[in-house]
């Protein structure tokens, strides 16, 4: 493909005319930049599609650069959005509604993550005071944590073994399979849930 | 689509439809004949030619193209009634009339959606009110030694009590036609959600504007140590509004200003209306002073009771013989700039009176004019300021009448010269440097 | 939670070793067992234990592992009317903004695809399939806002749509169309699209519990019956495990192999607590209070749960969205549960 089709696009729009018109006066012109000797020979200034269109027509345009230049100088953009008073209110609203909407429903999901949050820190926490027996001992009863004879509960009994084994942190993140990396459709598969799933 | 039915089931749509139309509507409805004028009709009806038929009905009240016009008085010679101003408007009207239906029932369906949510949130709003009236009904009832002690109870009813003002405006602020009330005008300042709107938009542009123009005047150090505005007042002088700190031409100012002071918050309030000329020169100290020009009190306003017409008041205390009712104190003195003098700031500050109790006005004449202290007035008093406003005067044209009749004759031709100061030895230009 | 960790490093730090936090967690862990094994020879470190002495009263409670096994939600949730609507409206007011269709970018001209645009852009009026007739140009552009019951923004009438343009080539009876150079046979046979499947399933319409086809939109959990009749999420005594192993012990000896599950992390996510009207004498010789139940977080992928020949004497089971594992569930049972249990 002839690369000078897609010159004149990435040229601004101005110089396009200024170019046109034949202003500066051509003698001067091979002085001025004589790096740019024209292969025309009539033109130091350009070899563009501008010169060749005086000259033999033009080459022709890609119909497509001339459907984007034709979109994007389109007379109608951009497009202002003019409303009557009662449509202005009516718009207004239609949005405090979904302000409120997405307010009240970011609230929810909020609410919601903090009791489950609650509901598991609770567990821990009762974990953390349990002693073999499944009794609850004081803070104090408890002592230090860990596994060392210091760290055992002053009665000498062991207390928070789940609760330590339940902080492990190792694996947790690796342990995720692919498969429940599914993500939720607005239409259920053609198959439906696999009932029949079997353990090899 | 056939012209006698429209889309808003009016019959006709007069204001945007072509010619063509009209044919068309010729061709499907009946055709009436033209109104013509009694005058006229026999010599009309006869002699109509094929092509104005066509021209469908003209209506002498309603046409208001060019070329309908041109048709009406050719076909029925009659001519239009009014301007074509008028004509657009009745014909917007008769359009307006067809579709009448309550802004709320528009039948479109996001705005119904919007709506319905809009009104389940007031609901829970209005329920969330109830409950929490109950509980601070309940609160006030139990001894304050159960809800730790007494100042305890009382932060606690507070920030309740807070909270439901705060819900009484959420409540309201998603009405759309609260919103069209306030912004045409027509919101009862009895209601806190119009007093809530008023004071929003008065702090986001008035406010503001006020703010700027006591500091940057430096009224605040001068006459006052700290002002927080929090009523909207509004200076006017005749029938011109004066923005604060405009220059106010010495006629108009001779007489008494009108003041609009719309407060926030509800109740009924008493003020007293002070104005103050920040810049009175003394020439034998070489300095200026201050001087009150009016002192008005005992000026009672509320959220709807806004005018404080300054005019007729001083009316009314002339006609009272009671010197108790009076309110101006200090009668009104117009403000002077003399010629060649720097222009003077006139301060009208209206001050809240503590407790709504009444201000003794006779003792109050007593206060001297000139050297007038803003601030032991207020500390005085127990004065409490609320709003202000401020505009400047500056030698004028009109300014030697308005001295005469105030009884400055002898200042008017006296002219202040800025004191030409020696410049410092170092910054004196020598003949080289010229 | 937070407390405890804290608690840890701290001591941890003190110990002043520059490890890592899990690898203090093992080297501690290594040195218990270590430690445990000196402790007889070390007399300093006998002396700072005070001499262990048997609880005053034989009081235990049993520790359980639940598993609250769950299905996550396979669908997306249906939208509010206010969304819906919403949605379409600012679909329309798009149109009023958006710059003009470049249709001779995307069609050559006078192709067969070009003419099919022509007919169906007549017919709808806007380059977008779904949002109805509307044209964001011209007079009627102003008319935007659908009116009360329009379907235009309900998903399956625009699902429809979609379809239903990709079916037909816009050509109406009666409509010659033109002969287009190098497509051989303008009469194309409309292909069949496969519809999408129902969002309301067969195992809904049966109300059928045991189904995971049911309530696609909601997360399921497993409820069992157990021996005394009562509904609970699975669970088992259990010793010397973690709560981690123990859950997915639990899950096969309660609902058998077939099941592909993910025991999520570490920690419990609730507990419950059961107390004995009359205290139990256990094997040890302790007094047994009651029970605590810790529940483990479980996902399911696959398969489905199979009690037969269950160990912990399980009669039935149930896949229950939230509010219908209140209905089934003891009033206790549901406070201690209903926190930790997702609302979708």
């Amino acid at each position: 493909m002839n690369f000078s089709t897609f010159r004149s696009v990435f040229r601004p729009v101005g110089s396009i005319t200024r170019f046109g018109q034949a202003t500066v006066p051509r003698q001067n012109a091979p002085s001025i930049r004589p790096s740019t000797t024209p292969i025309t020979g009539t033109s130091s200034f350009s070899s563009t599609a501008n010169l060749q269109k005086r000259k033999r027509g033009g080459a022709p345009t890609d119909p497509r650069i001339k459907a984007i230049r034709y979109f994007l100088y389109h007379p109608l953009t951009p497009r202002p959005l003019h409303f009557s008073r009662l449509r202005y209110l009516r718009h207004w609203t239609i949005h405090r509604a979904w302000m409120l909407f997405l307010r009240k429903r970011r609230r929810a999901e909020e609410l919601e993550l903090e009791r489950q949050y609650n509901s598991m820190r609770a567990a821990c926490e009762h974990l953390r005071l349990m002693d073999s027996n499944g009794m609850l001992v004081s803070e104090a009863e408890a002592g230090g944590q860990g596994p060392d004879a210091m760290r055992l509960g002053v009665k000498g009994r062991e207390v928070g073994r789940l609760y330590r084994a339940a902080m492990i942190k190792r694996g947790v993140y690796g342990s995720v399979p692919i498969e429940y990396a599914r993500c939720q459709t607005d239409f259920p598969s053609r198959d439906g849930w696999n009932h029949e799933w079997t353990r090899e | 689509m056939p012209i006698g039915v429209n889309v808003n089931g009016t019959p006709r749509r007069f204001f945007s439809v072509s010619a063509s139309a009209r044919e068309d509507l010729q061709t499907q409805s009946t055709p009436s004949p033209p109104p013509p004028p009694p005058a006229t009709e026999s010599t009309a009806a006869k002699e109509i030619p094929e092509y104005m038929q066509k021209w469908g009905e003209l209506d002498p009240n309603t046409v208001t193209e060019k070329r309908e016009e041109r048709r009406l008085v050719r076909r029925d010679g009659v001519q239009p009634v009014g301007s074509r101003r008028r004509r657009t408007i009745l014909n917007r009207m008769a359009a307006n009339r067809a579709q009448d239906i309550a802004f709320e029932q528009l039948p479109f369906q996001a705005f119904q959606e919007a709506r319905k949510f809009l009104l389940q949130d007031r609901q829970e709003k209005l329920k969330e009110i109830e409950t929490q009236t109950t509980r601070i009904k309940n609160l006030m009832e139990q001894d304050p030694a159960v809800s730790g002690g007494p100042s305890a109870k009382e932060a606690r009813l507070r920030s309740m009590r807070n909270r439901v003002q705060e819900l009484i405006i959420l409540a309201d602020i998603n009405d759309p036609i609260v919103k069209k009330k306030f912004e045409d005008g027509e919101g009862d300042m009895n209601k806190p959600i119009y007093r809530y709107l008023a004071n929003e938009k008065w702090r986001k542009y008035k406010r503001l504007i006020l703010e700027q123009r006591i500091s940057q005047m430096n009224l605040v150090p001068d006459l006052l140590p700290a002002i927080n505005p929090v009523a909207d007042v509004d200076l006017g002088f005749g029938r011109k509004d004066i923005a604060p700190g405009e220059f106010v031409d010495s006629a108009l100012s001779e007489q008494m200003p009108r003041l609009t002071v719309q407060t926030f918050e509800p109740g009924e309030k008493l003020v007293s209306v002070v104005v103050v000329d920040a810049d009175v020169p003394v020439l034998a100290e070489d300095s200026f002073t201050t001087h009150c020009h009016f002192i008005a009190s005992n000026i009672p306003i509320s959220p709807t009771q806004t005018s404080i017409p300054l005019i007729r008041i001083g009316q009314e205390d002339n006609k009272t013989e009671d010197a108790a009712a009076r309110k101006i104190a200090l009668p009104w003195e117009a403000p002077y700039a003399m010629r060649g003098g720097p222009y003077h700031r006139l301060a009208v500050l209206v001050f809240e009176q503590k407790d709504a109790k009444t201000l003794d006005v006779e003792a109050l004449k007593n206060i001297k004019r000139r050297g007038f202290n803003t601030r032991a007035f207020v500390e005085k008093h127990k004065l409490n300021a609320i709003g202000a406003s401020l505009f400047r005067t500056q030698w004028d044209d009109s300014m030697p009448g308005v001295m005469e009749r105030a009884g400055l004759k002898d200042l008017i031709n006296v002219q202040l010269k800025r004191r030409k100061i020696e410049p410092l030895p170092y910054k004196k230009r020598t003949e080289r440097m010229r | 939670m937070n407390t405890g960790q804290q608690t840890t490093r701290r001591l941890a730090a003190r110990a002043g070793r520059s490890v890592c936090w899990s690898c203090k967690d093992t080297l501690s862990r290594k040195y218990a067992s270590a430690a445990a094994a000196a402790l007889p020879t070390d007399d300093q470190s006998l002396q700072h234990i005070p001499p262990v002495a048997q609880p005053s009263s034989q009081d235990s409670y049993g520790i359980k592992t639940g598993v609250v096994l769950s299905r996550p939600p396979q669908i997306t949730r249906d939208l509010h009317p206010l969304e819906s609507a919403f949605f379409l409206y600012q679909r329309r007011l798009n149109e009023r903004t958006a710059l003009p269709f470049t249709r001779y970018f995307y069609y050559k001209k006078r192709t067969a695809a070009d003419l099919e645009w022509k007919r169906k852009i007549k017919q709808r009026l806007t380059p977008a399939r779904d949002i109805g007739r509307y044209k964001g140009y011209g007079e009627e552009s102003w008319n935007d806002e659908l009116l009360m019951g329009a379907k235009e923004s309900d998903i399956h009438h625009q699902v429809e749509k979609l379809i239903e343009d990709a079916e037909q080539t816009g050509a109406q009876d009666g409509d010659e169309a033109e002969p287009v150079p190098g497509a051989s046979n303008s009469k194309k046979e409309e292909e069949k699209i496969e519809r999408p499947m129902p969002r309301v399933t067969e195992a809904d319409l049966k109300n059928d519990v045991k189904s995971l086809n049911r309530q696609l939109q909601r997360t399921l959990y497993l409820l069992v019956k157990n021996q005394e009749g009562r509904w609970i999420f699975p669970q088992d005594t259990f010793a010397q495990e973690t709560l981690h192993s123990a859950a997915g012990r639990v899950l096969t000896e309660s609902c058998g192999e077939n099941m592909h599950t993910w025991v999520v992390g570490n920690a419990p996510i609730g507990y419950y607590q059961q107390d004995y009207q009359n205290p139990i004498k256990t094997l040890s010789g302790l007094r047994e209070l009651g029970a605590k139940t810790f529940f483990m977080k479980a996902r399911i992928m696959a398969g489905q749960a199979n009690l037969e020949g269950n160990k912990l004497g399980l009669t039935d089971f149930k896949w229950l969205a939230k509010e219908e594992v209140q209905g089934e569930v003891d009033k206790s049972y549901w406070h201690s549960v209903k926190n930790m249990l997702a609302e979708r």
